[in-house]
C-alpha cells in the first residue's frame, strides 16, 4: 500500500513532465519522423524557407525589440513612481490581455483601414493609415502592441532588484542622477531585458495572424508559408517540411532560452 | 507608500520623468486604443470592416444576430466546453504537482521549470502540425486533439503561475502538516488550498482565457465543421467582415468581469439587498434565457463530435446539459445587465422628484410591507398612510416612465400593481396639472398606416399617448401581436407602456354593442385590471363623456386621511 501511495506521489510529482512528453514530445518525433522521409523528395520547400526565413527573422526581430523598448519605458517609469501610478499601469496594461488575440488584430485592420479611407485631402490621419495598412511597418507595430504586456511584466522584475542604497552611493561618490541611472540601473535591468527581447522574438517567428491581417498577403512568414501550402495547394508534406525547418530555426534560441530563464529564475516569476 | 518607493521616487530626474510620461503616454494609447475600438466596433459597425454608423444610431443588432445564430451558438458551445475542461484540468494538475513538489528534489524542480519555458516557447506551428500528424495516425478524434493540444499551451502558464506564488506558502507549513500526521490528501486540502486559492483562481482564468482564445492549433488541427470561436474569426477574414470578433470580445471581457464579481461577490456584498430582489432578478433571467440555452443546448447536441456508442452519447447529452447552462448564465447576465446595473447602482432619492426616485430594490421599507401582506394570507387589512402609498406608487412604476425605459416592468410585484391608479393621479397631477384619467380608443382602421409600418413608428404612437391613462386598441389579433412584440408588452392582451395601461380587445360584436370583450388575459393580469377599473371608479369624484369616452376626474382624494390597505387585495378604504 505504501508503495502504491510512494509511486501515485511521485507520478503527481512528475504530472507535467509526463503530459509534456506524452502530448508534446512523442508527437514530435513522430512528426519530424514523417516530415523527415518525406524530405527527400521536396527541394523546392528549402527555398522557399529561405525566401521566408529572413523576413521572419527581421520582423520578429525588429518587432520584439520595439515592444522591449516601449515595455521598459513604461515599466521604467512605474518602478519609480508612487503606488497608484503603479497600480494604474499594471491595470492599463492588463487590458489588451482581455479581449483576445484575434480581436486585436481585427480591431487594427479596421483602425488601420477607416484611417486610410478617410475622405479628403492628404492628413496626418490618412497618410499614417496608408504608411502601416498592408505594410511591414504596420506588421511590427501590430506585433510590438501584442508582445508590449509580456515584455512589460518580464521587465518589471528586473527593476525589483534595485534599491535606493545604490543610488545614495551613487551620489555620495559624486555621481550624477544621469550617470547614476547610466551605471546602476542599466546593468541590472539588462539580462531581464535580453530574456524579454529573447522569449518575444522566439515567439513572434511562430506568428502567421499578424502578417496575414495587417500585411495584406504581402510580408508573409513562415507560417504562412505553411498554411498556404496546407490550406491552399493541399501540400500537406511540404508543410511538414517548412514548419519543420521552422522549429529547427527555433530550437537553439529556445534552448538557451529556456537554460537561461532558470538560472534568472526569479527575472520571470520575480522576488 | 512606502520608504523604498519614496526614496527610489526621488532619484528620478524631472526631464527624464516627463520624456518617461510622454512615452508611455504613446504606449499606452497603441495598447488600449483597439480595445476601445472593439467597443465601439460592437454598437457602431456595419457590414464593412472600418466603416462605422453615425455616432447617434448604436445598435446591439451583432450581438443579437451572433447569438441567435446556430453555427455561432456551436462554436460557443465548443469553445466554452473545450475551455472549461482544458482549464481545470490543468489547474487540478499543476496544483498537485506544485504541493508534491515540495516534498521531492530540487533538481527536478529545475527541469520541470526548463520544460515549460521550452514548451511555451516553442512555434505552435510545428507543433500543431505535429499534433495532426499524430492524430491521423492514431485516429483520435479531432476533439480528442484539441484538448490535447490546448492542455500543452495552458499548463506551462498554470505552472509559471503557481511558481509565482510559490513564495507566499512555505514548504515548511506543508512538512509541518506531514510531521504532525496529516496524510497528503489532508495536508492538500487544509493547508495547501486555502493558501493557494489566488493561484488556484488566476491559473484558472487564464487558461479559460488562453484556451478560448487560442487559434493556432484549431487553424491546423480542425478539419471539421465543428469550429472552436477563433478558428470561426480566422475563417471569416475577407474584405467584409461583420463586427463578429467585437462581439467576441465583449463576450470574453463580459465573461471575465462576472468571472471576478464572482469571486469578489460583489453582486452579494452589499447589506442593503434584499433577498427578494434576488429572487426576481433570477425569475427574469430565468425566462429570458431557457430560450437561448435550450436552442444553444439543441444546436450543440446536433452538430457535437461526440460517438454514437453509450459513451458518446452520454457525452453529448452531459455536453448539452452543461453548454445550454453556461451559454444561458452568460446571456441572461448580459441581458440582465440593466437590473444588475440597478442593484449596484447608488439611490439618490428626494421625495416628490419622479426622475430620481430610489431605485426600487435599495428602498427599504417595501419589503416590510411585502412580508406584513405575505404573512396576512389572503385576510386582513395593514394601515398605511397616503405618504406610503405615494412612496411605494413611486417606486415601483416610476421605471416604467423612464427615458430609457420602454416596456412593462416585470420586476414590479404583481401585488402593486394595484397601486397604479393612485401613481397614475400622482403623474397626471404632476406632469399635466390635472387629475383627469381619459381613455383614448382607436380602431383598426383609425390607426395611420405609417404608425405600424416600422417598431420605431409603432412606439412612438403608442409613447405619443402617454399621460392619457389608458389607451385602447379594437384591433386584429395579429395586429395586436405586432403591436405588444414592438413595445414589448407581455402579452398581445394588455400591458404597461410609459406609465399607462394598453389594452388590445376584440370589436365589439353587433348584438351587444355596448361591450368590449377581451381576448384572453391570465389571472395575474386580470386581478390587476379589475383591481384597476374598480379603483378607477370607485376614486372618481366624478365621471364625465367626452366626444363618447368616459373621463374619470379627480382621482386623487384631497384630503391627507390614513388608509387601511389590505395588500393581498390592495384596496384601500378610508380609516
Amino acid at each position: 500500500m505504501r508503495s502504491i501511495q510512494r509511486v501515485l506521489t511521485v507520478a503527481l510529482g512528475l504530472a507535467p513532465i509526463i503530459l509534456i512528453v506524452g502530448l508534446f514530445v512523442l508527437p514530435l518525433l513522430i512528426w519530424m519522423g514523417g516530415a523527415h522521409v518525406q524530405a527527400l523528395s521536396r527541394v523546392s520547400t528549402g527555398s522557399l524557407y529561405l525566401s521566408l526565413i529572413t523576413k521572419t527573422v527581421l520582423l520578429s526581430s525588429l518587432a520584439a525589440l520595439l515592444a522591449v523598448l516601449m515595455a521598459t519605458s513604461v515599466a521604467f517609469l512605474h518602478a519609480f513612481s508612487g503606488v497608484h501610478v503603479r497600480h494604474a499601469l499594471n491595470s492599463l496594461i492588463m487590458i489588451p490581455l482581455l479581449v483576445g488575440f484575434l480581436a486585436r488584430n481585427y480591431a487594427w485592420l479596421g483602425l488601420l483601414r477607416s484611417m486610410a479611407g478617410s475622405g479628403g485631402s492628404i492628413n496626418l490621419y490618412r497618410l499614417i493609415g496608408s504608411l502601416l495598412l498592408y505594410n511591414n511597418r504596420g506588421v511590427v507595430l501590430v506585433m510590438a502592441t501584442v508582445f508590449i504586456p509580456f515584455s512589460y511584466f518580464i521587465v518589471l522584475q528586473g527593476f525589483s532588484s534595485l534599491r535606493p542604497e545604490m543610488y545614495e552611493a551613487a551620489r555620495t561618490l559624486g555621481a550624477s542622477d544621469l550617470r547614476a541611472h547610466m551605471v546602476v540601473t542599466l546593468p541590472i535591468i539588462m539580462r531581464s531585458v535580453i530574456l524579454a527581447f529573447g522569449l518575444c522574438g522566439v515567439l513572434a517567428l511562430g506568428y502567421f495572424v499578424t502578417p496575414k491581417m495587417i500585411g495584406g498577403g504581402q510580408h508573409d512568414f513562415i507560417g504562412n508559408g505553411v498554411l498556404t501550402l496546407l490550406n491552399k495547394l493541399g501540400d500537406s508534406a511540404g508543410a511538414s517540411l517548412l514548419a519543420l525547418y521552422l522549429f529547427g530555426t527555433a530550437i537553439l534560441p529556445m534552448v538557451l532560452l529556456a537554460w537561461y530563464s532558470v538560472h534568472r529564475r526569479t527575472l520571470l516569476l520575480g522576488d | 507608500m512606502a520608504l523604498t518607493e519614496v526614496y527610489l521616487h526621488a532619484f528620478l530626474p524631472r526631464r527624464v520623468r516627463i520624456i518617461l510620461w510622454f512615452i508611455t503616454a504613446i504606449v499606452l494609447f497603441l495598447i488600449i486604443m483597439p480595445c476601445l475600438y472593439l467597443f465601439i466596433w460592437c454598437f457602431w459597425g456595419t457590414e464593412v470592416i472600418g466603416l462605422l454608423r453615425s455616432p447617434g444610431d448604436p445598435s446591439i443588432q451583432w450581438v443579437r444576430e451572433l447569438l441567435e445564430d446556430p453555427s455561432w451558438q456551436s462554436a460557443f458551445s465548443y469553445s466554452l466546453l473545450l475551455s472549461i475542461g482544458v482549464s481545470i484540468a490543468g489547474t487540478a494538475l499543476v496544483a498537485g504537482q506544485n504541493y508534491i513538489s515540495r516534498f521531492l528534489p530540487r533538481r527536478l524542480d529545475s527541469f520541470t521549470f526548463w520544460l515549460m519555458i521550452f514548451v511555451t516557447l516553442n512555434p505552435l506551428i510545428a507543433y500543431s502540425l505535429s499534433m495532426r500528424y499524430t492524430g491521423n495516425i492514431l485516429v483520435l478524434p479531432e476533439w480528442v486533439i484539441l484538448a490535447a493540444g490546448h492542455l500543452v499551451i495552458v499548463v506551462p502558464l498554470q505552472y509559471l503561475i503557481f511558481e509565482a506564488a510559490r513564495e507566499k506558502l512555505p514548504r515548511d507549513l506543508l512538512w509541518a502538516g506531514q510531521t504532525l500526521g496529516a496524510r497528503h490528501w489532508a495536508n492538500f486540502r487544509h493547508v495547501f488550498l486555502p493558501n493557494s486559492q489566488l493561484a488556484v483562481w488566476g491559473a484558472i482564468v487564464v487558461g479559460f482565457f488562453v484556451s478560448f482564445d487560442e487559434v493556432v492549433v484549431a487553424a491546423f488541427v480542425i478539419e471539421s465543421s465543428h469550429l472552436t470561436v477563433p478558428l470561426k474569426l480566422w475563417r471569416g477574414l475577407s474584405q467584409v467582415v461583420k463586427p463578429e470578433p467585437a462581439v467576441v470580445a465583449v463576450f470574453m471581457l463580459s465573461t471575465l468581469i462576472l468571472a471576478e464579481a464572482i469571486h469578489y461577490r460583489a453582486l452579494f456584498a452589499s447589506d442593503k439587498l434584499p433577498r427578494r430582489a434576488f429572487k426576481d432578478i433570477l425569475a427574469g433571467l430565468w425566462q429570458e434565457t431557457v430560450a437561448f440555452a435550450v436552442s444553444s443546448a439543441v444546436a450543440w447536441f446536433a452538430l457535437s463530435p461526440g460517438g454514437t456508442g453509450l459513451l458518446g452519447v452520454s457525452f453529448k447529452i452531459f455536453g448539452s446539459a452543461l453548454v445550454g447552462f453556461l451559454s444561458g448564465l452568460i446571456v441572461g447576465m448580459f441581458k440582465a445587465r440593466g437590473p444588475i446595473y440597478d442593484i449596484l447602482g447608488t439611490a439618490n432619492a428626494e421625495d416628490g422628484e419622479v426622475r430620481s426616485v430610489p431605485r426600487f430594490f435599495s428602498f427599504e421599507g417595501i419589503s416590510d410591507y411585502v412580508d406584513k401582506a405575505d404573512a396576512l394570507r389572503g385576510g386582513g387589512w395593514v394601515e398605511m398612510n397616503l405618504e406610503d402609498i405615494s412612496r411605494i406608487s413611486r417606486v415601483c412604476f416610476a421605471r416604467a416612465r423612464g427615458r430609457r425605459y420602454i416596456g412593462t416592468d416585470r420586476h414590479v410585484p404583481s401585488k402593486f400593481y394595484k397601486l397604479y391608479p393612485h401613481y397614475l393621479g400622482l403623474q397626471l397631477e404632476r406632469e399635466l396639472a390635472s387629475n383627469d384619467v381619459r381613455i383614448v380608443l382607436y380602431n383598426e382602421h383609425d390607426l395611420a398606416e405609417d404608425s405600424l409600418a416600422s417598431p420605431d413608428l409603432t412606439r412612438r404612437f403608442v409613447a405619443s399617448h402617454v399621460g392619457v391613462g389608458v389607451l385602447l386598441l379594437s384591433v386584429s389579433w395579429e395586429t395586436a401581436e405586432r403591436i405588444a412584440q414592438r413595445v414589448r408588452l407581455p402579452s398581445p392582451d394588455f400591458g404597461l407602456f410609459g406609465g399607462q395601461f394598453v389594452l388590445f380587445f376584440d370589436p365589439p360584436q353587433s348584438e351587444e354593442p355596448g361591450c368590449i370583450k377581451l381576448r384572453h388575459v391570465d389571472g395575474q393580469l386580470q386581478e390587476m385590471l379589475e383591481t384597476f377599473l374598480l379603483e378607477l371608479v370607485e376614486n372618481a369624484n366624478e365621471v364625465v363623456i367626452q366626444d363618447g369616452l368616459p373621463v374619470f376626474r379627480r382621482l386623487l382624494p384631497e384630503t391627507r386621511d390614513a388608509y387601511k390597505v389590505s395588500l393581498s387585495a390592495l384596496r384601500w378604504r378610508r380609516a
